[in-house]
């Protein structure tokens, strides 16, 4: 059987990339692309000009403008991002039939059949720039996480082959948060337990890294050894949906119980309406509070029904913030459900069940023609929601 | 409208704009159409004055319900303008001015 081959292709810095091919004057110029609002927000992209000051994703505007006073902040245009994303994804479709589209800015191909994947690396390369003025890196390998791991290392604009009989002389030094996986707390934990590197990691007992971590220890051992381990998503199963969700940074911090009860409705809606479209149903809810001082929580709970409608989620989200006592103005409310399942009609023996259900499918039907939130409940009339999400994984719909 | 908070001001006593306006107003352009999809805008009729505009820099789309419209950023070699294009009603629109002042 011949070997499997996977190559991925990573725009470098996507949203300030977009910013850049829109706004060529700012090219070379440390930038960075916030989201959230205009004071408070956070960092979505930074320029490698900007990295340079140490500027990182998800730090503050106000800290990353501290660091690097001439740093251009650019407020996000999320539907220009997700338009040239999937443009780029459509041309990578048009190449190879498996591609599995990992984030808004990178997706595995399965290049096992191309003959020269390193030509074909840089003929992609060459395209997205020619066609989007965006550079890319592109990584392969014998395995997603080896073809992840070595576009990590070549970035920016690099373009890397890992072949099987290198993966342990080129892996093995590398610090174990290069492991596409390994979040930084984690790997913190596991220099704590002296497993600094890559070689570390496959020389410790999987025993122990077991009791240590639960299945996730035995997950971290594998992709040490360069095995996808499940941690992806399998081509060949197609594209699988595991969760929906939202999340919101406010204008302003809030503290009302009304606010919040009015931007849990709002991100109900917009999660609800997602299941709808998909015509699934989630049998879990969670949800995620973020305070103005970046500390937060999140729960998450399962039924052993499937929810299916906005006052469904809502009530079981509202519930769940409510539950905790909030001594601290929220900056961020997330929802998300999880646990989908195709979602199945069933008779109800309740009038209301039926008109709520008859009453969606008509309101997404105008929305569908006019646009999201052309008709929506009372209560968020008077509201202003700007629509600034950006979603760490997928392109947003 | 002018929005004074959005950035592009000064970088390193550069000027690369240092004013940037929120029109979303009517504009007379003249634009090539390939019959595919395609669409360039060559020149844009405002303030009295015909501006050749040079390639766009970027297109993007965005739906809004069934309406779909196209954003172009475009440069006559001065100022940088954000142009929208409505396919159902066919209108242009000057979304944003980038100027250096």
């Amino acid at each position: 059987m011949q070997d499997r081959k996977f190559l991925i292709v990573d725009m470098d810095a996507f949203f300030v990339s977009c910013e850049t091919a829109a706004f060529p004057e700012l090219k070379g110029k440390p930038v960075a692309v916030c989201t959230g609002r205009q004071r408070g927000g956070v960092v979505a992209s930074a320029s490698y000009e900007a990295r340079k000051y140490g500027i990182k994703t998800g730090m503050p505007s106000y800290m990353a403008k501290k660091l690097c006073p001439a740093l251009i902040q650019i407020p996000a245009d999320i539907t220009k991002y997700a338009y040239i994303s999937e443009k780029i994804m459509t041309f990578l479709r048009s190449l190879v039939p498996l591609v599995e589209v990992f984030s808004v800015d990178e997706a595995f191909l399965d290049v096992s059949s191309v003959e020269d994947a390193i030509s074909f690396g840089r003929m992609i390369k060459k395209e997205i720039r020619k066609r989007f003025s965006i550079s890319a890196t592109v990584g392969i390998g014998p395995s997603r996480v080896i073809a992840k791991i070595a576009c990590e290392i070549s970035k920016p604009d690099g373009l890397r082959e890992i072949k099987k009989s290198e993966i342990e002389q080129v892996i093995g030094s590398l610090e174990i948060e290069h492991i596409p996986g390994i979040g930084e707390r984690n790997a913190e934990r596991l220099k704590s337990m002296g497993i600094r590197t890559v070689r570390d990691l496959l020389l410790y007992p999987e025993e122990l890294l077991y009791r240590r971590f639960g299945v996730r220890g035995l997950w971290y051992k594998n992709l040490a050894r360069g095995e996808d381990a499940g941690f992806f998503t399998l081509l060949e199963d197609g594209p699988q949906i595991k969760s929906i969700g939202h999340s919101e940074t406010f204008p302003r911090d809030i503290f009302d119980i009304e606010d919040i009860k009015k931007y849990t409705l709002y991100l109900s809606e917009k999660v609800a309406r997602r299941l709808r479209c998909k015509n699934l149903a989630a049998k879990g809810v969670s949800i995620y509070v973020r305070y103005f001082d970046f500390s937060g929580y999140s729960i998450s709970k399962t039924y052993s029904y499937p929810l299916h409608t906005s006052g469904d989620i809502y009530k079981r989200a509202l519930s769940m913030i409510f539950g905790v006592n909030h001594s601290k103005p929220i900056r961020l409310i997330g929802i998300s459900v999880f646990n989908l399942v195709p979602y199945i009609k069933q008779l109800s023996f309740y009038v209301e069940d039926e008109r709520e259900e008859l009453l969606a499918r008509v309101v997404d039907e105008i929305n569908d023609r006019y646009g999201d939130f052309t008709v929506r409940r009372a209560r968020l009339v008077s509201s202003i929601f700007k629509h600034n999400v950006i979603p760490p994984r997928g392109i947003p719909r | 409208m002018i929005n004074k908070d959005l950035t592009f001001l000064l970088f390193h006593g550069i000027h690369l704009y240092t004013m940037m306006e929120k029109l979303h107003e009517r504009v007379s352009v003249r634009a090539f159409f390939d019959g595919r999809g395609k669409i360039i805008p060559l020149s844009i009729y405002w303030m009295g004055r015909n501006l050749k505009l040079l390639k766009p820099d970027a297109i993007w789309r965005e739906k809004i319900g069934n309406s779909l419209r196209s954003y172009f950023s475009v440069s006559d070699g001065v100022n940088r303008f954000i142009l929208s294009f409505n396919h159902e009603t066919l209108e242009w629109r000057i979304e944003e001015v980038y100027s250096a002042g």
